[in-house]
């Protein structure tokens, strides 16, 4: 085929428009569409909202209470600044949610890994079936089952602490040990399901990389380290980014259903804070900003991860 | 096949509508409103035939489409936000009409004032001292029905026939309060260390039932020799509370965990038997009265109740009632959306609602089903001594938006027994005797502070009252020393605390101006 052939048929291919692939592959983008809908509907629209954060909105009046408000400028993300808790809903948000990643995300790698070697096919069944169960209790179940555990009267590790001589602790009313009971039943809950992921890029690993292994003498644990985690490492970094973008976005039902007034020195986080300014106190712009400034600060995180991973050789997000 | 499928999905969809549109189509007109006002303490909503034949009855008697939305318990304030932003039909709802005036959420009444509905509940609310009064604005506008009076909510129930076995006699003081509860602790008549000497939920249940026997004002602003408005927990006395709480709450006379207690887990110790005092809302007791007496044997020849109380009012150390008056001019009732459509509709079911009878329907359910006039009294009808009926469907009050003193005190409800229901003795007899039995919430009290112009002009407020509630349950239960009290009177004012007390100073000038 001659130069000016194939520069014809490539200039032909270029004037190929949106229309010739909508026409050719209607089907596909049939199947797209109520994903993009569900995007568009409520994750792009909703964006609009964020001006309330400018204003100061009345929820009555609804959408056109938008176009009427009264404008704020920057008030409210000045106010939430120079709030006093702003400093300890920060680091109340960010310590929880740093220790659940810290306790959540290395256990559910290695509860994979362990769920991996396991050799009898029923036994690692029911091992992922228990693991996942927790994660599909409502939140108030967990709440409920949390308080009973910890009751004064008759939870079981006061009972066990009676047993042993000592005096019943009120674990949901001393702050010391909020964030404990936060990690460990978020652990406990999230585990198994957290696992599937991980348990699914394991089994796309080579299995031609575990026979090579072997032949070089590698046991159990040489080619866990060796092949598996390399392995799956892409997988890993993608979710670390994931979740360090939602370091300010604490799971804040279940810190609702078990804090108290006697324990907000480490219970209150920005969830809380903008539930009770938005929905208790109906300061629906307050609640926007604060919500709004979180937002920002957690993309900046993303951004951030993102970038610290591509420079120590990993896959970042894009 | 496929075509057939898709014919029938839409012809259910196009009945499904029809259904809809005929559901709502009524030439009556048609109100919904948020029963936020406490109607529902008893049961939880009733089924929906139950519903709907109230509803039927009453756009019989008024001509009237009713529809009651139920507030979930313990969320009620977060779902009425919901609903006002939400768009839908809601006409009218509990709330403090300085919530919602300024923003032009609602409407006021004046035009209605001719209105023969309005009339007649301006004349049942007349007879209660400052209700209708603390519903009007300075300029004289009327922005609601009233719905609650001064009352004596927060008396501390005591039990009598534990009373009875300890030889000690109906506590007055507190200081005798504290002798009982301390007896009862040691006694532990519950069993197993399971006895609660006292019940609360909250600082704010303390505060209510005993501040004024530490401090002057009660739970109330006071004015300091500046003649500046401060809060109650600034106040002379606040700490010495504090330190009365604090040991209490160290000797096991509180639960542990009282202070996360909803009200369903508070009515469900009450109803045990294992609580010996209480110091919270009234009807935490009194509703739970029958549940009592079918869990505890009592002998009814010695004492008509389990509970009863110092019927003066207990008195502090300060020679002064403890208790302060709740609900003082209360600027909180039935407020009417502006963008109610049926202002007269509304009218016309609520003043239908004030009256006895109807009362009685919207109260307890259909006469014969649900109540009956007692047979022990010949003039039960005149006297409206009203027992109720069991076995009947369940009715929970739907629509009885009448609830408060002025229809309260008319009806007589009685035991099977003969005995006047716990419930209602005390809506008649004690709710109303605040004056008497409390003290008067402050200084300020006749004022109705704005809170818009609070949140605006003091924006740390929240914060200082966060700081405030926070701290006042941390020095109670042994989380900070009280030796720390005046440190946190100084961080209150690192908060933001003259901020508050100028923005609250300024107010009370201009209404006392």
């Amino acid at each position: 085929m001659t130069s000016s052939a194939l520069d014809k048929r490539s200039s032909l291919r270029v004037r190929k428009g949106p229309l010739f692939y909508l026409k050719r592959d209607w089907l596909l983008y049939l199947l797209l569409l109520p994903g993009v809908a569900y995007f568009i509907l409520f994750k792009y629209l909703p964006i609009f909202g964020i001006i309330i954060s400018f204003q100061n909105y009345k929820p009555f009046f609804g959408v056109s209470g938008i176009f009427t408000s009264e404008w704020f400028g920057l008030y409210w993300f000045r106010r939430f600044m120079s709030s006093y808790y702003f400093w300890r809903l920060m680091r109340n948000t960010f310590l929880l949610s740093f220790y659940s990643l810290l306790w959540s995300f290395p256990s559910a790698i290695l509860l994979a890994l362990l769920i991996n070697e396991l050799q009898n096919k029923h036994f690692k069944k029911l091992v992922q079936t228990i693991s996942y169960l927790p994660h599909f209790l409502s939140i108030v179940i967990i709440a409920g089952i949390i308080r009973s555990l910890l009751s004064t009267d008759g939870g079981l590790f006061n009972t066990i602490i009676v047993l042993f001589g000592g005096q019943p602790i009120y674990f949901l009313g001393a702050p010391q040990y909020f964030r404990t009971i936060y990690v460990v039943s978020g652990v406990w809950q999230s585990i198994g399901w957290n696992t599937i992921i991980y348990l699914a890029a394991i089994a796309g690993v080579d299995g031609s990389l575990y026979e090579a292994a072997e032949l070089d003498g590698a046991g159990v644990f040489r080619k866990m380290w060796h092949v598996t985690l390399p392995g799956i490492l892409p997988v890993i970094s993608l979710q670390l980014i994931l979740n360090v973008g939602n370091l300010l976005n604490v799971g804040y039902e279940k810190v609702l259903l078990l804090y108290n007034d006697a324990i907000l020195e480490t219970a209150d986080v920005i969830g809380t804070y903008v539930y009770r300014e938005g929905l208790q106190n109906q300061s629906y712009s307050y609640s926007t900003a604060v919500g709004l400034f979180t937002s920002v600060l957690a993309m900046v995180m993303v951004l951030g991860s993102n970038a610290i991973c591509k420079r120590l050789g990993q896959e970042g997000i894009w | 096949m496929k075509k057939l499928v898709s014919l029938l999905l839409a012809l259910a969809m196009v009945m499904a509508i029809g259904i809809v549109s005929a559901s709502a189509e009524s030439d009556a007109p048609h109100i919904v409103i948020y029963m936020n006002n406490g109607a529902f303490s008893v049961a939880t909503g009733s089924d929906k035939s139950m519903y709907t034949d109230m509803q039927n009855y009453i756009l019989e008697k008024t001509g009237v489409v009713v529809d009651v939305i139920q507030p979930p318990s313990g969320s009620e304030s977060e779902k009425l936000a919901v609903l006002l932003a939400s768009g839908d039909q809601l006409d009218s709802w509990i709330g403090s009409w300085m919530d919602y005036a300024a923003d032009g959420v609602i409407q006021k009444l004046n035009d209605y004032t001719d209105n023969e509905d309005y009339q007649k509940l301006e004349k049942i609310w007349a007879d209660w001292d400052g209700c209708l009064e603390g519903m009007q604005d300075d300029k004289g506008n009327i922005w609601g029905v009233p719905r609650t009076t001064s009352t004596a909510a927060y008396p501390v129930f005591v039990r009598q026939d534990w009373l009875a076995q300890l030889g000690m006699d109906m506590p007055t003081t507190i200081d005798e309060l504290e002798a009982y509860v301390y007896a009862v602790k040691d006694a532990d008549f519950f069993g197993n260390g399971g006895t609660i000497p006292m019940s609360t939920t909250s600082v704010s249940d303390l505060e209510m039932t005993f501040l004024g026997g530490f401090v002057a004002t009660g739970r109330g602003n006071w004015i300091n020799e500046k003649g500046e408005v401060m809060p109650f927990y600034t106040a002379p006395g606040y700490k010495d509370f504090l330190e009365t709480m604090h040991q209490w709450f160290e000797d096991g006379i509180f639960h542990k965990e009282c202070f996360s207690w909803d009200a369903t887990t508070l009515r469900q110790y009450i109803a045990s038997g294992a609580v010996g005092s209480t110091a919270h809302w009234y009807s935490r007791v009194t509703l739970e009265n029958k549940n009592l007496e079918a869990n505890v044997p009592y002998d009814f020849s010695k004492t008509t109740y389990i509970y009863g109380i110092c019927e003066d009012g207990l008195v502090g150390a300060n020679g002064q009632k403890t208790q302060t008056l709740n609900g003082t001019r209360s600027t909180s009732g039935w407020l009417i959306s502006s963008k109610c459509k049926n202002v007269e509709a509304f009218l016309k079911f609520t003043a239908w609602a004030y009256e006895p009878y109807n009362y009685n329907t919207l109260v307890y359910g259909f006469e014969g089903e649900h109540w009956a006039y007692d047979s022990n009294d010949p003039d039960a009808v005149a006297n409206n001594k009203v027992v109720t009926l069991e076995g009947g469907r369940v009715y929970a009050r739907d629509y009885v938006i009448s609830l408060g003193l002025p229809t309260e005190v008319l009806t007589s409800e009685y035991y099977d027994d003969g005995r006047q229901d716990l419930h209602n003795y005390w809506l008649q007899h004690e709710l109303g005797r605040g004056g008497t039995t409390c003290t008067m919430p402050g200084e300020t009290w006749q004022c109705a502070f704005d809170k818009e112009a609070v949140s605006l002009n003091a924006p740390s407020a929240q914060d200082v009252e966060t700081y405030y509630r926070e701290n006042a349950l941390r020095f109670i239960n042994g989380e900070r020393s009280l030796d720390e009290y005046d440190q946190f009177i100084e961080e209150l004012y690192g908060v933001g605390l003259q901020e508050w007390i100028d923005e609250y100073t300024r107010q009370w000038d201009a209404f006392e101006g």
